[in-house]
């Protein structure tokens, strides 16, 4: 089946003038139609930038140096700055980590939401307020036609990220991105948040690009995730694989330091040193001052990419 | 069971809005807002001590009063048995001393403007230490001495919230607050600060009170946690306990809301194949 | 680009920034020096070179008393930078006090006070406020007891407070959010007093906005001043002022003596525009120096 989505060598740089700093290192990722995927990684991993570069929505300082983006078989890469506006908010829509500083805090959410109902579609007013309406109520806002009236700040942040999301679907996208759509909330709005997501891309059939630095709130919704480490996927596989049995040190680590309630006490696992600095450059693996198996070849030389079956993972260790 | 080090008895903020000239004239009572709301505990002398709300529990607020930055409207603060609320400006050094904070690793922790090494001194110098001092301190907190000329930004989160430990271990304080120390750090470096906290306790026998929203976190370093809500605390006991028998609803809903991995989706997906065989939508 | 020149054009906020700082320092040189690098004495009249176009004798020409423009120019600068200087300097001292004040003390009656007095004095605009305080203090010296105060010691004075108001707000809009950061709280938690806070720990932190705004004022200082002399009751001739050169010429305007207008006209255009690029660049250069990179993901 053909990918939705499909990126292939990704690289992207911040920089000015002559010295460019890559933060973004070949980063392959495929989406498939109504699949969700998730991309994992902390700080200074690159996982925003990779999905912000899919809309041309990177910062000032960074562009794509190189790799394609394929998008339902058109490179994006080709289209018009023109073409790339009509996809945002139709065929793809996106979420972000800050509701507040996404929706205009001087026009009430239900006219957001069926202004860009009324750029993309050929609607009446009426029935952009009457679709603006149903889409609330789906996204799982009490009273939707007394809400729509709403300013942004006068709504909480799980409704603000529940608007927020109604106008990324309202035009029956293809692919929903989300970006840290959950981080700045309270747990238990955060699961409410993550469920509604899930019944929205079911019930729409949507694919989905969940970001985030958190595995276990991404395994609970993704089919498949990659992890990603300074610039680069390190691992890459069905979710459950990669939870059970993964295959590069750096997501071993990473598992086991995210604190769960089990009972346990004692020390915190922990993964001793710092993530390199945002586009040094690096012999070898990236990970290989903090890794725990790490060997002499691990500095020297970028290791490979191991597969099994669909299971991924960059490692020199990881068994062939 | 140790004595307590700080008590809380009955503690009250309240907070008073704007009220509209149309109801000030009215004669309408004042609207007022109580962010802490009749909060009573006990902090254990040598204990790590979790306290565990979300945005809004008004936890920030308490732990701002547990350190005497901010008056309680009405309650009864002691510590080391001593009324803290009604003191003098001499007692009010001498408690300076016993109680510090560590705050959240946001642009505003350190101030830009200053080295790290002269923030730490700084607190060395109101103590009345010398700054031959810090780099015994800076060691002790994990931090290479050669950091001490750099500037807040220069530093990574993990280190930064390391000198805001310093700073308060500058004073020689007998009990810290710690206001959600980890929650601006990624997970694989959470554990870096959070033992240190521990190892504080361990070695200095320094008592800690641990504010975070993380219930797994607090759950796995605290002898004794106390959940709020709503300027309350819904509940308090100790870690297994409440995890395994919560008696309040917040704190059932809290735990099972904690994301849960792989397991959790499994659960999902067999609710689900359940759903489709017998003909609902999931 | 050798590093040099580009470290400096880098402390400037960039190219504009340099040229506008270039353009300061010359005034700054024509300031200070004009005893030594002024060619002619620019009060010396000489009838018999009266009304001389700009030539190699006379670079911009001469007026109707046969004075050289160039080197009235060059003094010129002195009334214009100096009137303009120490209004900044006293608007400084008095508004960065009372915003660092108003700012630290929110919520209190400093702050209800101050910012409400100072939005009343800024409701009036700069040049209205200057030219009636003038007219009520009359022009020439002043003479309070044992001191004698120049006019263009009073118009500084006078500018400086109106200044006041533009440079406590700017102060003031730091100084409060600086306050309640969490440093000053770990200083308060030290015992660290009030005082002492506000100038070893906020004070800093205000200085970046407050310089900024400074160049601009300078800016205005100069037009403010030429302004005031242009109609009289600023600088009074002899002593030359780019103001009351253009009052001068006003007469010639049409005559095609050009030079008499066009020089003392044009020096004010490029001053202003000078410490506006030099405030734009410092602006540029100050402001995100310790703001969040945007790499953060």
């Amino acid at each position: 089946m053909t990918p939705l989505l499909q990126i292939d060598g990704l690289y992207v740089a911040f920089g000015a003038r002559d010295r460019w700093r890559e933060v973004v290192r070949g980063v392959d990722l495929r989406i498939a139609p109504g699949e969700v995927v998730g991309l994992v990684g902390e700080s200074g991993s690159g996982k925003s930038l990779t999905a912000l570069s899919i809309m041309r929505l990177l910062p000032p300082g960074a562009r794509v140096s190189s790799g394609r983006i394929t998008f339902a078989g058109t490179d994006l890469a080709t289209l018009s700055n023109r073409a790339v506006n009509a996809r945002r908010g139709s065929d793809i829509g996106m979420i972000f980590q800050d509701p507040l500083t996404a929706l205009n805090p001087a026009i009430a959410v239900g006219r957001q939401i069926v202004d860009s109902l009324r750029t993309h579609q050929e609607l009446s007013r009426k029935a952009a307020w009457a679709r603006a309406i149903e889409l609330l109520d789906l996204v799982g806002i009490h009273r939707p036609a007394e809400r729509a009236h709403a300013y942004a700040h006068e709504l909480s942040g799980g409704m603000r990220q529940r608007v927020m999301t109604a106008l990324a679907v309202c035009n029956d996208p293809k692919l929903l991105i989300a970006d840290e759509p959950t981080t700045a909330l309270d747990v238990t709005v955060q699961a409410q948040v993550i469920a509604m997501l899930d019944r929205i891309r079911r019930e729409l059939g949507i694919a989905v690009l969940f970001i985030s630095h958190n595995l276990d709130l991404v395994a609970g919704i993704v089919d498949r995730v990659s992890v990603m480490y300074a610039g680069r996927v390190v691992e890459s596989g069905e979710v459950e694989d990669v939870f059970d049995t993964p295959r590069h040190p750096y997501t071993r680590q990473l598992l086991r330091c995210i604190p769960r309630l089990d009972g346990r006490t004692g020390p915190m696992p922990t993964i001793p040193g710092l993530p390199p600095r945002l586009g040094t450059e690096l012999s070898g693996c990236s990970f290989a001052s903090r890794c725990q198996v790490a060997q002499e070849r691990c500095r020297l030389e970028m290791p490979p990419m191991r597969r099994k079956g669909g299971h991924l993972s960059v490692c020199w260790e990881a068994p062939t | 069971m140790s004595e307590a080090l700080l008590e809380l008895q009955d503690i009250r903020k309240q907070y008073w809005l704007r009220q509209p000239l149309g109801q000030r004239l009215r004669g309408a009572s004042k609207p007022s807002v109580a962010a802490v709301d009749g909060v009573t505990l006990a902090i254990p002398k040598g204990s790590v001590f979790g306290l565990v709300g979300e945005s809004g529990s008004g936890k920030s607020t308490l732990a701002q009063i547990m350190v005497r930055l901010i008056k309680p409207t009405s309650g009864q603060l002691r510590f080391r048995g001593t009324d803290v609320l009604g003191m003098d400006s001499a007692s009010s050094r001498a408690f300076r001393q016993g109680v510090q904070m560590v705050f959240q690793d946001t642009g505003s922790s350190l101030n830009p403007r200053k080295r790290v090494g002269r923030t730490v001194v700084e607190a060395l110098n109101a103590r009345g230490a010398t700054a031959a001092e810090l780099p015994r301190l800076l060691d002790r907190v994990g931090l290479d001495v050669t950091l001490a000329g750099r500037f807040p930004h220069e530093l990574s989160g993990g280190q930064r919230q390391r000198v805001g430990i310093a700073r308060a271990l500058a004073m020689a304080p007998e009990l810290l607050v710690a206001d959600e120390p980890v929650s601006a750090l990624d997970v694989s470096l959470q554990g870096q600060i959070i033992n240190l906290l521990q190892e504080l306790n361990d070695e200095l026998g320094l008592t800690i009170v641990l504010i975070s929203h993380d219930l797994a976190v607090v759950a796995r370093v605290c002898s004794a946690l106390a959940v709020m809500s709503r300027g309350q605390v819904v509940e308090e006991g100790a870690p297994q306990q409440v995890l395994r028998s919560p008696r309040h609803a917040y704190t059932q809903s809290l735990l099972a809301a904690v994301p849960r991995g792989l397991d959790g989706r499994r659960k999902a997906d067999r609710g689900a194949h359940a759903g489709t065989v017998t003909g609902t939508t999931s | 680009m050798p590093r040099f020149t580009r470290r400096l054009t880098n402390s400037f906020g960039g190219g504009s920034g340099l040229l506008g700082a270039t353009i300061v320092l010359i005034l700054l040189i024509a300031a200070v020096g004009a005893p030594w690098i002024a060619p002619r004495d620019p009060l010396k009249v000489d009838i018999i070179n009266q009304m001389q176009e700009p030539g190699p004798d006379f670079w911009f020409g001469t007026d109707q008393s046969g004075r050289d423009v160039l080197s009235r120019i060059i003094w010129g600068a002195r009334a214009s930078i100096s009137v303009a200087a120490i209004a900044v300097m006293i608007g400084m001292a008095g508004g960065v006090s009372l915003g660092l004040m108003a700012g630290f003390y929110r919520g209190g009656w400093i702050e209800q006070i101050t910012m409400r007095f100072l939005e009343a004095i800024a409701a009036i605009p700069i040049l209205i406020w200057a030219i009636a305080l003038v007219g009520i203090f009359g022009v020439g010296d002043a003479h309070w007891g044992p001191f004698t105060v120049g006019s263009e010691a009073k118009l500084s004075a006078l500018l400086g407070v109106l200044y006041i108001p533009t440079l406590a707000r700017v102060t003031y809009t730091t100084a409060a959010v600086e306050s309640q950061a969490y440093y000053v709280l770990a200083r308060r938690l030290q015992g660290a007093s009030s005082p002492r806070i506000i100038i070893s720990d906020v004070l800093p932190n205000c200085l970046s906005p407050v310089i900024v705004q400074g160049t601009l004022l300078l800016a205005i200082g100069i037009v403010i001043e030429a302004s005031v002399s242009f109609v009289g009751l600023g600088v009074q001739p002899p002593t030359p002022s780019w103001g009351n050169m253009l009052a001068e010429a006003r007469n010639y305007l049409l005559s095609g003596d050009w030079w008499l207008s066009v020089f003392p006209g044009a020096t004010i255009s490029v001053s202003v525009v000078g410490f506006n690029l030099l405030g734009d660049g410092l602006r540029d250069r100050l402001d995100p120096r310790h703001a969040t990179s945007a790499l953060a993901t």
